[in-house]
């Protein structure tokens, strides 16, 4: 069973620093760990060298994250277990900051063309519309089945299952225990919401030339992208809101049909973006590097942009230097942290 | 749903201006000249709401004051109505009586392009053509 469980953990976190391993590669030409360089200094011996010593890194990273993760179950140490498996994140985040300064020595300054569209507003459309409020439904319902059934609910039922399927934490009937899953699930459901609306109205709507098109394309592609997690993630909540009422093994079924369809939705979209960044059009949007912190953080308080595309992963990222970040950093941690201390709450 | 900056179902979707920002010329002196070009081509006519100034900032990736100073500039030429808490809106705007001097000075503006583009390597033939093309669609 330990062997599983370690299992498990080192093939999510082989998977990880494969994932790390390929990433310079996987980026916009013109950029190089968040730096806007020239087409073909990745290619550079510099460029190389760069590449391999980030990798160097990363894999020196897992393998004591692996190595950790071995003792820390040895000694039965859940927490530190937990706590281990984040260590490779931890180490390849240094190794690129590592990398984004070393490739910042070559970096060119980027084209200060700017353009805007006049006439061509931006709205959204009623399909897009329902495509975020219909995903509410599922907590919302299966929050008022539970409420509807109470009295005939039992009085003690499992909210955690192992790995083998087997129930693992029971909680007492509350109203507070019946709710926490579909209150998550909205809160999980309106952050998604936040950042959708941040992407639509809240970025650049493209810039010049065949970038513009590129531009809206990952635009586009990116909120079909989120819209369809809050999807499946309504669907698989809903679906753990009522497992009070299910048996283990339709629980076990369908938890395991969730986690694979929110998996491949991820993944799906994940590669389509890839691609997308790696077209030739793709180039760096009209950020200027120093407002990169290590290559992840964009702080520019000149860029009314709320969100913009970022250089260290496939999608957008907050523009730090916009008021309005802040303020969604402190909802998502009150709302973490609210949801932490519910969760402590049920007995 | 969707909306237009536009009024009576108009899209302007051709209207678009660009900025250089390593150009020595400020952006909002930029922004304002590249719309004024628009309001005289008749790209953006009377009626015409403009982006607000956040949105067409965001787009630019300038500040806010950037575009509201551009959008000044054109209010204080007549060319557009800006009142708090609305967009800028394109206005009749009647053109001022030229005085012989400031033809002068175009006129000395326009031989210097004309300088430049023939220095760039730019063949009469073309200018004049472009010229040409430029006063037909001025006019039309």
């Amino acid at each position: 069973m330990k062997l599983i469980q370690w299992g498990i953990f080192a093939g999510l976190t082989v998977l990880i620093a494969a994932l790390f391993h390929f990433l310079p590669r996987l980026r916009k030409r013109n950029l190089y760990f968040g730096v806007t360089v020239a087409e073909g200094f990745r290619e550079s011996e510099e460029g190389r060298a760069i590449a391999r010593e980030f990798r160097a890194f990363v894999w020196a990273g897992t393998a004591i994250t692996l190595g950790v993760l071995w003792v820390m179950l040895e000694l039965q140490q859940t927490l530190l277990f937990s706590l281990a498996a984040n260590l490779q994140c931890l180490v390849g985040c240094l190794a690129w900051i590592r990398a984004w300064r070393r490739a910042r020595r070559d970096a060119v300054r980027p084209a200060g063309i700017r353009s805007a569209e006049i006439g061509q507003a931006s709205g959204g459309s009623m399909l897009g519309l329902l495509g975020l409020i219909l995903p509410f439904l599922g907590p919302v319902g299966s929050a008022a089945w539970l409420w509807s059934k109470y009295s005939e609910l039992p009085v003690r039922y499992p909210v955690h299952w192992g790995a083998a399927g087997h129930a693992n934490r029971y909680v007492t009937k509350s109203p507070l225990a019946l709710f926490f899953t579909p209150l998550v699930s909205v809160l999980v459901l309106l952050l998604l919401v936040v950042i959708v609306l941040g992407i639509r109205f809240g970025t650049r709507r493209g810039t010049s030339g065949e970038r513009a098109g590129w531009a809206l394309r990952f635009r586009r592609l990116n909120l079909v992208m989120l819209t369809s997690i809050m999807w499946v993630a309504s669907l698989t909540t809903s679906v753990l809101s009522v497992a009070v009422v299910l048996s283990s093994r339709t629980i076990g079924t369908l938890m395991a049909v969730g986690t694979v369809a929110l998996l491949a939705t991820v993944v799906g979209f994940a590669v389509a973006l890839t691609r997308m960044s790696m077209e030739p059009t793709g180039g760096a949007d009209a950020t200027p590097d120093e407002c990169w912190r290590g290559g992840m953080f964009y702080y520019n308080p000149a860029d009314p942009a709320f969100m913009v595309e970022s250089r260290d992963s496939m999608g957008f990222t907050f523009n730090f230097g916009n008021r309005l970040s802040w303020w969604f950093v402190v909802l998502l941690l009150t709302l973490v942290i609210g949801a932490l201390l519910l969760a402590l709450g049920l007995k | 749903m969707c909306t237009q900056y536009t009024e009576g179902g108009m899209s302007r979707r051709d209207a678009q201006i660009r900025i250089d920002l390593d150009s020595s010329e400020p952006a909002y002196r930029q922004i304002a000249s590249q719309l004024r070009t628009l309001f005289v081509e008749g790209a953006l006519v009377p009626g015409d709401a403009l982006p607000p100034v956040r949105k067409l900032a965001m787009d630019l990736a300038v500040h806010f004051n950037t575009v509201a100073e551009a959008y000044r500039l054109l209010a204080e030429e007549g060319w557009l109505d800006v009142g708090h808490g609305r967009n800028a809106r394109v206005v009749e705007r009647t053109a001022p009586k030229p005085s012989e001097a400031n033809v002068e000075t175009h006129r000395q503006k326009l031989r210097q392009l004309i300088a430049e583009m023939r220095a760039s390597g730019v063949p009469a033939s073309r200018v004049r053509k472009e010229l040409t093309t430029l006063l037909e669609a001025l006019e039309s």
